[in-house]
């Protein structure tokens, strides 16, 4: 069975906490497209990726802790929504492994990997958050901060 | 006198008790963008006078049909249980220099308005809330036993008129919106009251009358005592009693047309209404079709503002967000490459001499033919030889490379190989569609920008015509018939009343004639003793001279003031239009009509101003009524107001403030026509005193601004 197979039915967990403070912020229920007033992810898996990201480019990973694990949700759910994205979780989780090119035949290692980076993503969010209670309600900011990032040419 | 500051609580769109403004003599400037609370901090100001704010379209409201709407927003929002009480109140020091007391009074003006929470229901809806009267408080220190006095009610209101006479408030509260209603220049009683305000005028009408009816008593007297001497007694008393009825025809006469000139006036006024009216009937179709054109372009930009939004969600949610993800995915792709290395060492060292070689059936072979082909010796069935050969049977070892774990590793790193390098061709882009779909979006906005400014300056016109010419156009065609009517009606009104004035003016001519030629035919009739001297007679010469004087006195007085309030305005129409040459002329008022107009050097009107022009000579006419009162009454009132200069480009604007510090002790200009960025130019600029910035805010970051969690807030930037 191949890795993408086998991470389908493994589930990604997040903190309760993250829930509540960011991913409901930001994140509409599913196939919401109201106009008014709507959220700039229309989706819970956008959200997370979107913060698993943020904690991989900026090299944060925060070991959730067996007592701060709350909600989940399969992989498959941002393989079958977000396709490319799904990948890129899984080769930026290889970036990071510290098992190196192994993970590729280790899903739970993957897991984890992508939820300690997306653990971390959500504390910088929350940090953000904490300074300035607005930061992310302007549409605008979140192309800003994909600008603000660092890409070497 | 001098307004030091200004403190509001929970006013409109004030919301809680920090707000303050402190404001120094000279020209103090309060700006903002449009609706953050520039017009409500006017309104704060009058309202802590008056009791009343003015309301566009409906001219001015009292605090009772205010009610609520009074209050802060969002303060009602905040409030959760039954029997909340919010205050909402404003307080301005005022500080009173005068001749007779060295030492300055402050008078501290506070009004104050309270609700209370009776039900749960929508905290927006008045009946939800139980209002009192708003309370007047003003207080200040007794010079003569320094205690300090608290005045309240109609105490308080006596204070404020003495501080702030209604006569001349008008011109000391200027909106620019409302300068039509606040002060009408065209009509004729306008000018009329500020002048006998600012001038001796009424003192000389006063003694006008005065020895005018001394002169009717005098002169009934004297003819009464010079009849007695006449020689002719009956010819005497006729010619009397004629004079007298004459006298009391032309009195009612003059009283006639002083009552029909001033329905004239009115009605005169009202005509040029209706004239406006009807030509607002014929404006209104373009702005309505201009405004057409304007929501469908900022229609036609809010959905590509709106296509783009969804496209960019799209595409962040797609690949977007990885951007900055390049030197990770560099380090997967080395990762990727480690395992194909290490893949690569394993295939090479199968290179090497095979350890299961020769292979089974090769050795079945040897073993069968009992001969080591190997080294081409015998290998005798059970020899030692033979034993060798057999031992090497059934080895099969499998190539490191080819275990299941390797073989899996292999198979993902292909298939991430695969998809890495589609990722990677396609993260290249990503730079350059953000900035480009910013680019768009940016562009996008500035267009809704100016869409949204031009359909603001369209309804203000469209308002205009309904608050300024007193038509509601959206009733069109029936508006037009029914002012149509009332136009006829009045022009028949505005004929007779004409007609009839110079008719009884007619008759007053014709009874002076008559009463001068029944006055020489008096005079020929020989007295019986000319030794005897009636000085009734005498006094009623000296009567008449002076009531006549006086009544020149008075005309030029009049005229005097109306000049120098035309030079004055004059000097600041100057220093406005020296910088903006789109505007040229004087200002003239006529002294028929008092109307105010724009003429030439040679005293030509000229015909191409714009009602931008037109209030920019009006504000020049009330900077003149100020600025002479100051100097009639040695009174001097601070001069407050609301976007004066809408209507005008940034140099005019810059050189009426300029004009305007030099004319007033202290100007407070509430302005929207400094933007952000100027700020910091006019800063420096020394003929400003004091700088405020207003800004609408909400603490939830929603760029939409709602009424429940919106509130002004005030930055000092120069004091």
């Amino acid at each position: 069975m191949s890795l993408v197979s086998e991470l389908s039915d493994k589930r990604l967990k997040y903190k309760t906490i993250h829930r509540e403070g960011i991913l409901d912020r930001f994140c509409g229920v599913q196939g919401s497209q109201q106009v008014i007033d709507r959220k700039y992810f229309s989706q819970l898996w956008e959200g997370y990726t979107w913060a698993a990201i943020i904690g991989f480019i900026n090299d944060k990973r925060i070991p959730l802790g067996a007592s701060g694990k709350g909600d989940a949700f399969k992989f498959s759910v941002i393989n079958n929504n977000g396709g490319e994205l799904a990948d890129a979780l899984i080769l930026l989780a290889l970036s990071k492994s510290e098992i190196g090119y192994k993970c590729l035949i280790n899903p739970d290692e993957v897991i984890n990997v992508i939820e300690e980076y997306a653990n971390g993503g959500f504390e910088i969010i929350q940090s953000k958050i904490r300074d300035d209670e607005s930061y992310f309600n302007n549409p605008d900011i979140y192309i800003n901060e994909l600008l603000e990032r660092i890409d070497p040419d | 006198m001098v307004i030091k500051s200004i403190k509001l609580k929970n006013f409109q769109c004030y919301y809680g008790d920090k707000h303050e403004i402190n404001f120094t003599e000279g020209l103090n400037i309060i700006t903002g963008s449009i609706a953050s609370g520039k017009s409500k901090l006017f309104d704060a100001f009058y309202w802590v006078l008056n009791d009343k704010i003015f309301v566009t379209g409906k001219d001015w409201v009292s605090t009772k049909s205010l009610g609520v709407s009074l209050v802060n927003d969002k303060a009602k929002y905040e409030s959760k249980a039954i029997d909340d009480l919010i205050e909402t109140s404003v307080e301005i020091v005022v500080k009173m220099t005068s001749e007779r007391n060295s030492n300055p009074i402050e008078y501290t003006i506070r009004r104050q308005y309270l609700i209370t929470r009776r039900t749960m229901q929508d905290c927006f809806d008045p009946s939800t809330w139980t209002t009192s009267p708003p309370n007047l408080i003003v207080e200040h220190v007794n010079q003569k036993n320094s205690n300090q006095e608290i005045a309240q009610g109609q105490e308080a209101k006596e204070i404020i008129e003495n501080l702030f006479p209604s006569k001349i408030s008008q011109y000391i509260w200027f909106q620019g919106e409302a300068l039509d209603k606040l002060i009408d220049f065209d009509n004729k009683g306008t000018l009329r009251k500020a002048i006998d305000y600012i001038s001796y005028v009424p003192l000389y009408k006063t003694m006008n009358n005065i020895i005018s009816t001394v002169n009717e008593k005098i002169s009934r007297t004297a003819r009464k005592e010079v009849g007695k001497l006449s020689g002719n007694i009956k010819l005497y008393d006729d010619l009397t009693k004629k004079i007298e009825d004459l006298n009391k025809i032309t009195k009612n006469n003059k009283q006639f047309v002083e009552d029909k000139l001033i329905t004239l006036g009115e009605q005169t006024a009202q005509m040029e209404e209706v004239e406006s009216a009807l030509s607002a009937l014929a404006e209104y179709p373009k702005l309505s079709e201009e405004k057409i054109e304007i929501k469908n372009d900022l229609l036609s930009t809010n959905n590509e503002i709106e296509r783009l939004d969804i496209i960019e969600r799209k595409r962040f949610s797609s690949l977007w967000m990885l951007y900055g993800a390049k030197n990770l995915f560099q380090t997967t792709t080395e990762r990727l490459i480690e395992f194909e290395d290490y893949r690569q060492s394993l295939i090479s060292k199968e290179y090497e001499l095979p350890m299961d070689v020769p292979g089974d059936v090769y050795l079945n072979k040897m073993l069968k033919e009992e001969l080591c082909m190997i080294c081409d010796r015998p290998a005798k069935k059970n020899s030692e030889a033979y034993d060798n050969i057999k031992a090497k049977l059934n080895r099969k070892i499998k190539p490191e490379y080819l275990t299941p774990e390797n073989e899996q590793i292999n198979r993902e790193v292909l298939t991430f190989k695969s998809k890495l390098g589609s990722l990677n061709r396609n993260y290249g882009s990503i730079k350059s569609e953000i900035i480009e779909h910013k680019t768009k979006l940016n562009e996008l906005y500035e267009e809704r920008k100016i869409y949204n400014e031009k359909l603001q300056v369209v309804n203000e016109d469209i308002d205009k015509l309904y608050t300024k010419r007193g038509i509601d156009v959206s009733e069109g065609a029936q508006s037009h018939s029914r002012k149509h009517g009332e136009y006829k009606a009045l022009n028949e009104v505005i004929r007779n009343l004409n007609r009839k004035i110079e008719g009884a003016k007619a008759s007053v001519k014709d009874a002076d004639m008559n009463i001068a030629a029944l006055e020489s035919e008096m005079s020929k009739i020989q007295r019986v003793d000319n030794n005897v001297n009636v000085i009734e007679e005498k006094i009623a010469k000296y009567t008449k001279y002076l009531a006549n004087h006086i009544s020149e006195i008075e005309q030029k007085e009049y005229n005097k003031l109306i000049n120098l309030i035309e030079s004055e305005a004059n000097m600041s129409f100057l220093d406005i239009t020296s910088v903006n040459k789109t505007i040229d002329g004087n200002i003239k008022i006529d002294r028929e009509t008092f109307r105010v107009l724009n003429v030439d050097d040679d005293g030509r009107e000229l015909k191409n101003y714009n009602t931008g022009h037109y209030t920019l000579m009006k504000m020049c006419i009330i900077n003149a009524i100020i600025s002479l009162t100051n100097d009639y009454k040695d009174a001097s009132y601070p001069f407050i107001t609301d976007a004066p200069t809408s209507n005008l480009d940034d140099k005019a604007t810059f050189a009426y403030l300029e004009s305007i510090s030099g004319t007033f002790e202290q100007s407070i200009v509430i302005t929207k026509d400094i933007s952000e960025e100027e700020i910091k130019k006019i800063k420096e600029l020394d003929y400003i005193s004091s700088l405020c910035f207003l800004k609408i805010k909400n603490d939830t970051g929603n760029e939409k601004m709602n009424r429940k969690d919106a509130y002004s807030i005030i930055t000092q930037i120069k004091n």
